[in-house]
């Protein structure tokens, strides 16, 4: 089982949005972490063959991604989905079912088992435009998992779940990914960090990284720093140096930031995050937007 | 396929036990229904797939209980004055391999597995007159035989 | 005999190894073929287009039989031609609803996917209504001096037109609103046949049936390529192009 993307791009008019991708996924739960404009729904929907890459080409055990052999392995959560007005829970599923082939009593079946695993089976027959943001994305993923798919793609998963849902569908997705290639994106850290196996970090369309969690912040282990300075100081070394975090303390201005050695006397030395990684490379795109 | 596909395996399952008398060779044969029937994409959701599916699992049960020695289970006749549920089904099971085959077929189908009396037909390839006669027969001996028994009252 | 039956059910409970489950999880269950998925497809057309669709082929039909219209071919044409690009409209909403709802994106990447369940939907609608326009023909037909074929022609083209208008707006127009453009080509066709039949009864006469039988093959031939074009671009996403970041 073998998801393989070969030199992948996609270009608009004036911007490439996806560029040269190689990757080769495996069973497991992959992260791909990005801020928005990086390329991540664009790659997504490369993969669910929804969108023609420019050159390159994905393949599953050599399925080509625009055959109905490939669809018929494929469960795509898209960022932003609606549903026909009149339909509840169950009758989405149903209706999703029969487009992704599944016999109509199967349809059922199934629909009413992934409702379950989702712990939506109580309102089942409610119509979705009375729930909220958290039901909705489940159901999401609930269609997503209709017909067993072997590739699960699932883009800003977690968007508008509260903390509480956010746990569940962590626990979800960890044992959805013991027997599939689970791709997620988010843009926010602390989504993948405890169940993605691998992180990819996705920026201008390139990507940066692929690796585990320790692999990735080899990057800047040993480099990030702690220290509170006054305002001049902190003026200064903001020039010099990527800050992460700054914020305004009592006694001075509280940094944080990157940097191979001691950037002043009063700086300590503090264990890296996924989070300051992220902040590192995205922090320009930040100040863009 | 028409039912939930849970309950179709214990019900295949059950059927299978009842021609084979083995319980893991039972599960064996319910599994190579299904994946044969599931190969045969035609049949489904259409024509009479229930009575298909238990026209594989007969085939298959035939064409193993041909091959020299599927050992049916040792199963031991107790000696207790009461007797316990399991020893109840035990004769049950016995009283039932006494019946003529077809007999204790459309017993099997019809009331075991809850078949509707069409299924019941085109599996057995007989008419509902027939089946219905023979039905009738069939629990008349059985209700003999388990009353000797003491197992009705 | 209820307690025999009881007996026999239990005597056959026997246990089951836990491989079940494993087995009927990795069972591959087969596809529904096309015809299967085409024929699901007809129950999930909205209700309200089998009732708008029937309930204005009945309106027309009521007006026809309450206005004592026998005679008067241009009142019969003015007032069917002007209804039929409703019902248009009514086809049109339906086969645009994957992109009004934001549907598409989850459509397009099933097994049948988006371009799959177009030619469902298209094929469905044009059958229902071929259907109802041969039973509103049946309706008009010796009512006035035309022939059947005439009067079709005179009053398919409006409604073609409003077929033909609201495809290239689905084709070339991206945004999830293309609902209200439809309606709104609808009201004009109506209303500009209206017009045109108040003023110009001239070209209802035999001099120009050789016009109007030149543009309803335009028109249909139109009606084929845009439909063939529209299902083409639907294995790509056109729609909500401002997510792509």
């Amino acid at each position: 089982m073998e998801l393989t993307i070969d030199r992948l791009t996609k270009q608009y008019q004036n911007k490439i949005a996806v560029d040269r991708v190689t990757l080769t996924l495996t069973n497991g739960v992959y992260g791909l972490l990005g801020a928005n404009g990086a390329g991540k729904t664009t790659l997504m929907r490369m993969l669910c063959g929804i969108l023609k890459p420019t050159s390159g080409e994905v393949k599953f055990d050599g399925i080509d991604v625009a055959s109905e052999n490939y669809r018929d392995v494929l469960g795509y959560l898209p960022q932003d989905f609606g549903y026909y007005p009149k339909f509840t829970a169950f009758e989405f599923l149903c209706y999703i079912a029969t487009l992704k082939g599944l016999p109509k009593e199967r349809a059922k079946e199934k629909s009413k088992e992934f409702l379950e695993l989702v712990s939506l089976s109580d309102v089942a027959q409610k119509k979705i435009k009375t729930f909220s943001g958290g039901m909705k994305q489940r159901l999401g993923i609930a269609q997503a998992m209709l017909n067993n798919p072997k590739i699960l793609i699932l883009d800003e998963p977690t968007a508008g779940l509260d903390p509480k849902e956010r746990v569940r569908f962590r626990n979800l997705i960890s044992q959805l990914g013991e027997e599939r290639i689970v791709l997620l994106s988010t843009h926010i850290v602390s989504d993948i960090e405890n169940i993605a196996r691998t992180i990819l970090v996705l920026k201008n369309g390139q990507l940066i990284h692929n690796g585990s969690l320790e692999q990735i912040i080899q990057v800047i282990e040993n480099k990030v720093w702690q220290c509170t300075v006054d305002r001049k100081m902190a003026n200064e070394l903001s020039k010099e140096y990527p800050i992460i975090n700054l914020r305004q303390e009592v006694d001075g201005i509280f940094l944080r930031l990157i940097s191979s050695e001691n950037p002043c006397k009063d700086a300590v030395r503090v264990t890296a995050t996924l989070e300051d990684l992220y902040l590192y490379y995205f922090s320009e795109v930040n100040k863009d937007e | 396929m028409s039912l939930d596909i849970k309950d179709q395996y214990d019900k295949i399952h059950k059927y299978c036990y009842f021609k084979t008398k083995n319980c893991q060779l039972a599960e064996d044969l319910t599994q190579e229904t299904f994946l044969k029937y599931f190969s045969q994409t035609s049949y489904i959701d259409r024509g009479k797939p229930l009575a298909y599916l238990y026209t594989i699992a007969k085939n298959l049960c035939i064409d193993t209980l041909k091959k020299p020695k599927i050992e049916a289970l040792g199963e031991d006749t107790t000696t207790t004055d009461e007797l316990t549920s399991i020893e109840i089904s035990f004769v049950v099971r016995q009283a039932m391999d006494t019946l003529p085959k077809d007999l204790a077929e459309i017993v099997m189908l019809r009331v075991i597995n809850e078949l509707s009396m069409a299924e019941v037909c085109s599996i057995t390839q007989l008419s509902r007159f027939v089946v219905y006669r023979k039905l009738k027969a069939a629990l008349k001996q059985l209700k003999l035989i388990l009353r000797e028994e003491d197992l009705l009252e | 005999m209820n307690r025999i039956k009881k007996v026999l059910k239990k005597a056959y409970d026997i246990p089951l190894s836990k491989e079940k489950e494993a087995f009927l999880q990795r069972l591959n269950f087969p596809k529904s073929s096309y015809k299967d998925f085409f024929i699901y497809q007809i129950s999930y057309i909205q209700k309200r287009v089998w009732i708008l669709s029937t309930a204005l082929i009945g309106l027309i039909l009521m007006l026809l039989h309450f206005e004592n219209i026998t005679g008067d071919a241009l009142k019969i044409i003015w007032i069917t031609s002007s209804v039929l690009p409703f019902i248009a409209l009514v086809a049109i909403t339906e086969i645009s609803r994957s992109m009004s709802h934001n549907m598409a994106e989850i459509e397009m990447s099933c097994r049948y996917n988006l371009a799959d369940l177009m030619l469902a939907r298209i094929s469905i609608l044009a059958a229902f209504n071929f259907i109802l326009s041969n039973i509103l023909i049946l309706g008009i037909q010796g009512k006035t001096a035309y022939s059947p074929i005439r009067i079709s022609l005179y009053i398919f083209v409006p409604f073609l037109l409003t077929c033909l208008a609201s495809l290239i707006v689905l084709n070339y127009i991206k945004i999830k609103e293309t609902t209200y453009i439809c309606g709104g080509i609808s009201c004009f066709i109506s209303g500009i046949n209206a017009l045109i039949i108040g003023s110009n009864q001239i070209a209802y006469t035999d001099k120009f049936v050789g016009f109007w039988v030149i543009i309803f093959i335009a028109l249909m031939v139109g009606i084929i390529v845009e439909i063939i074009d529209f299902i083409r671009k639907l294995e790509e996403l056109h729609w909500n192009l401002q997510l792509t970041a």
